[in-house]
């Protein structure tokens, strides 16, 4: 939606329509999971961001002025709910992993902190372009892994490999994927070793 | 070297599947090394933004944000509000969960078709993710398949079973689901081999070590359900029913039903029905065994008058502690009660006997003076500390390497957490005290982010005398982020939500529950949900687990499959006992510790 469409959006709802603040989640979903993603210490944490954001835009939505900034505005309440986040995460300092989890949170905040507007957009076609360009044992292993989320552990039973050998073929092929999604230009198949 | 053990252990880090050791390992890893922190971080990073932009989760986001707002604008006002949750697990920590209530208005036709569309993808989720065939799925933490000659490290995904896998429970409960809904829970420190039955046929499991409780769907003529152990074959044909491998035999008990029992060497059976046990000894013997006797009580309730906290005996803190005062008759319950109720009614409570049980150590004015230093230095623990430590103290096992000296001189207990030697002294990485003699709630805080280790422990002198007379103490992985009440002074909850469990709540087993009516209530059990009843459970913290229950270490507990002679002998027998048979679904949330107001 172009701006000026979804303050049409925003004002239907605000004057009684709330069937249609679906639409704006929709249309926004992307955008505010991408900012939020590229700064969050889990995929829970994401989920949660996310949603909240829009709850939050919903409940203050009386207060919006269409100047065409929904997005922007949507945005800002997932800024600050990431940030009371991550400055939580990044006071853990007992169990293993909350330290482990404190150290990403740290370098999240990092970024949100220095960026005043994101104008970050992953390209999901060219990473899709990317996994593409994998040899297919890689792009079965990527689609597993980050796509089905499936655990190492059964990865590693059904590709009949170790745990260690898999992990390091996906980091190789996490290396290959950030290199050539952030290139520019055709996509060339992408070596990436896996055994 | 340590950059492809780095990349190992950040893949099991991203499924939440680290052991305690491992997590050590990786944090020091990235700890000692800027190169490898900032691998780590970059891995994590990019690994989330990938899955981000590449995963679909099941529930759409405008589903959760409609049941979300709906939530907010209709409060369960009504006694019979209904909650359903629905959760998949697509993200590392998280169940994204939908709320349906029943509602006094009529739903508008967006959050209806929502609502609709919901239950059918959830439905379909879970039709596709099923598996025709039997499963292993893993309660707890860990758990390994053997299948020909690979080992498979299971974790909370179900793992088809295929005949001739060994199935081996490190450390929790292991459980085993067949198609028609029959369920194997292999006991911590378990093993067996699927004999047959993972597709069709008769089911056949052989135990080699530890035990199983079975309830079993009636099977087909001819399909029982068999389940051999060195000494002898159990046949099954619809109960519920534990089998043990032990040093004497093989023991097996019959909840419900009834079973075949017969020595593998030969000769009739025996049957051994509901409430019975039977032993096939080592020795060739088999026979029905007299019930175990039950722990009698020192008191009655009525009849029960403190005694003052010694080595010996009583519990410690003043009288009216918010852990030694009984619940009022009709308490003023929180106005999610409900809710939360509802919600750690859907988990089975185990007791923390072994790896994250507390081991009590006694200290007087002979025992040495330690200087104990805290890597962690805060209000809780400020400047090393002098501290009456006896020689040869040990923590246990679990992530948090905790114990607890009862200084009798002091009149104090010293809450040690990461507890390590170090030469004479002695290293922690956080810790406190409480007086013996005050109301049993430190400031700051000396243990869990809820309280005091000791405050609500369930000791084994307890389940000896068969009363607890005291709150118990338990931790849940619904505890609420962002809110706390008394006698909690902060929370380590991460979840929102109204049936999340504030830190500090106190939940109570309904009193008007008549215990004597329940079959199979073991003697451990029923003296713990009479305390309950009477005095109910503080939430003490986040845990890993969904509804645990925090207990001393008994001295003499060899292992998980060991907890001691006295848990032992009153049917708390294994590291993570399930408190089945204690009725959860009649649990009620206090809105204070002294339920005199709907809210703090």
């Amino acid at each position: 939606m172009e701006p000026s469409q979804r303050d049409e959006v925003v004002r239907r709802v605000q004057a009684g329509e709330r069937d249609a603040y679906r639409l704006l989640v929709d249309d926004l979903e992307r955008e505010v999971r991408g900012f939020v993603a590229s700064r969050a210490t889990s995929l829970e944490l994401v989920e949660e961001v996310v949603q909240g954001a829009f709850v939050e835009a919903y409940r203050n939505l009386a207060t919006y002025e269409l100047r065409g900034t929904f997005g922007a505005w949507v945005k800002g309440f997932a800024r600050n709910l990431l940030r009371r986040e991550l400055a939580q995460r990044a006071r853990l300092v007992s169990a293993d992993e909350e330290v482990l989890e404190g150290l990403v949170a740290q370098s999240a905040i990092s970024d949100l902190e220095r960026e005043a507007d994101d104008n970050r957009r992953d390209d999901l076609a060219r990473i899709e372009r990317c996994l593409a360009a994998l040899s297919p044992r890689a792009r079965l292993m990527a689609q597993r892994r980050f796509v089905e989320q499936v655990p190492i552990n059964r990865i590693a039973q059904q590709f009949k490999q170790t745990r260690a050998a898999i992990a390091n073929a996906l980091t190789r092929i996490r290396s290959g994927l950030r290199t050539c999604a952030g290139a520019s230009g055709e996509v060339a198949p992408l070596q990436v070793d896996v055994a | 070297m340590n950059e492809a053990r780095l990349d190992e252990l950040l893949e099991a880090y991203l499924d939440q599947d680290l052991t305690p050791e491992e997590a050590g390992e990786l944090r020091d890893l990235v700890e000692e090394n800027a190169a490898l922190r900032e691998r780590f971080v970059g891995e994590v990073r990019w690994h989330l933004r990938l899955g981000d932009r590449l995963h679909v989760p099941a529930i759409p986001l405008t589903a959760r944000v409609a049941a979300m707002l709906e939530a907010d604008e209709h409060e369960p006002r009504t006694a019979d509000a209904v909650a359903a949750r629905i959760a998949t697990r697509s993200s590392r920590r998280h169940k994204i969960s939908v709320r349906l209530r029943r509602r006094r208005m009529p739903m508008t036709p967006w959050w209806m078709a929502i609502a609709a569309g919901l239950l059918v993808c959830v439905g379909l989720f879970w039709t596709l993710q099923g598996d025709a065939s039997a499963v292993a799925t893993v309660r707890g933490e860990r758990g390994v398949i053997e299948r020909a000659g690979v080992t498979v490290r299971l974790s909370a995904q179900a793992q088809p079973l295929n005949e001739g896998d060994v199935v081996a429970a490190d450390g929790v409960e292991l459980l085993l689901r067949y198609h028609d809904g029959t369920t194997v829970e292999l006991s911590a420190g378990g093993r067996l081999t699927v004999i047959g039955g993972t597709r069709q046929g008769a089911k056949r499991l052989e135990l080699e070590q530890g035990g199983l409780l079975a309830r079993v769907a009636k099977q087909r003529a001819g399909e029982a359900l068999v389940v051999a152990t060195p000494q002898a074959n159990a046949t099954v044909l619809g109960t519920t029913f534990r089998v043990r491998v032990e040093s004497l035999g093989t023991r097996l008990v019959v909840d419900e039903g009834r079973i075949a029992f017969a020595k593998r060497s030969g000769g009739a059976p025996i049957e051994v029905a509901g409430g019975r046990s039977a032993l096939a000894g080592i020795d060739g013997s088999l026979a029905l065994v007299e019930p175990p006797a039950r722990a009698v009580a020192a008191n009655t309730a009525k009849a029960w008058t403190p005694e003052p906290f010694s080595p010996t005996g009583g519990r410690p803190f003043t009288d009216d502690s918010p852990y030694n005062l009984a619940i009022p008759a009709k308490p003023v319950l929180d106005r999610d009660s409900a809710a939360m109720a509802a919600r750690l009614a859907t988990q089975t409570a185990v007791l923390a006997l072994f790896k994250h049980a507390l081991p009590l150590y006694d200290a007087d004015a002979n025992t040495p003076v330690r200087r104990v230093t805290s890597v962690r230095r805060d209000r809780q623990w400020p400047a090393d500390q002098p501290v009456r430590v006896p020689d040869g103290v040990r923590p246990n096992s679990g992530s948090n390497r905790a114990l607890v000296v009862l200084d009798w001189n002091a009149r104090r207990a010293f809450e040690l957490y990461r507890f390590a030697w170090d030469g004479d002294g002695i290293r922690i990485e956080g810790g406190g005290s409480v007086p013996f003699d005050g109301n049993g709630v430190p400031i700051p805080a000396s243990g869990y982010a809820g309280g005091s280790y000791l405050a609500g422990l369930l000791r084994v002198r307890e389940i000896a005398q068969g009363r607890i007379p005291h709150a118990l103490a338990f931790g849940t992985s619904f505890a609420r982020k962002g809110m706390w009440r008394h006698p909690a002074q902060q929370t380590d909850g991460k979840l929102t939500g109204p049936d999340t469990i504030p830190v500090g709540a106190r939940i109570q087993l309904d009193p008007a529950l008549d215990l004597d009516a329940i079959p199979g209530l073991t003697p451990g059990e029923r003296t713990i949900a009479v305390a309950l009843q009477t005095y109910g459970a503080y939430c003490v913290g986040a845990s890993g687990e969904p509804f645990l229950f925090f207990c001393e270490l008994a001295p003499d507990a060899v292992d998980g499959a060991d907890t001691g002679a006295v848990y032992t002998a009153n049917g708390l027998a294994n590291e993570r006992t399930a408190l089945r048979h204690i009725p959860f679904t009649s649990l009620r949330v206090l809105g204070t510790w002294d339920g005199r107001a709907a809210a703090p």
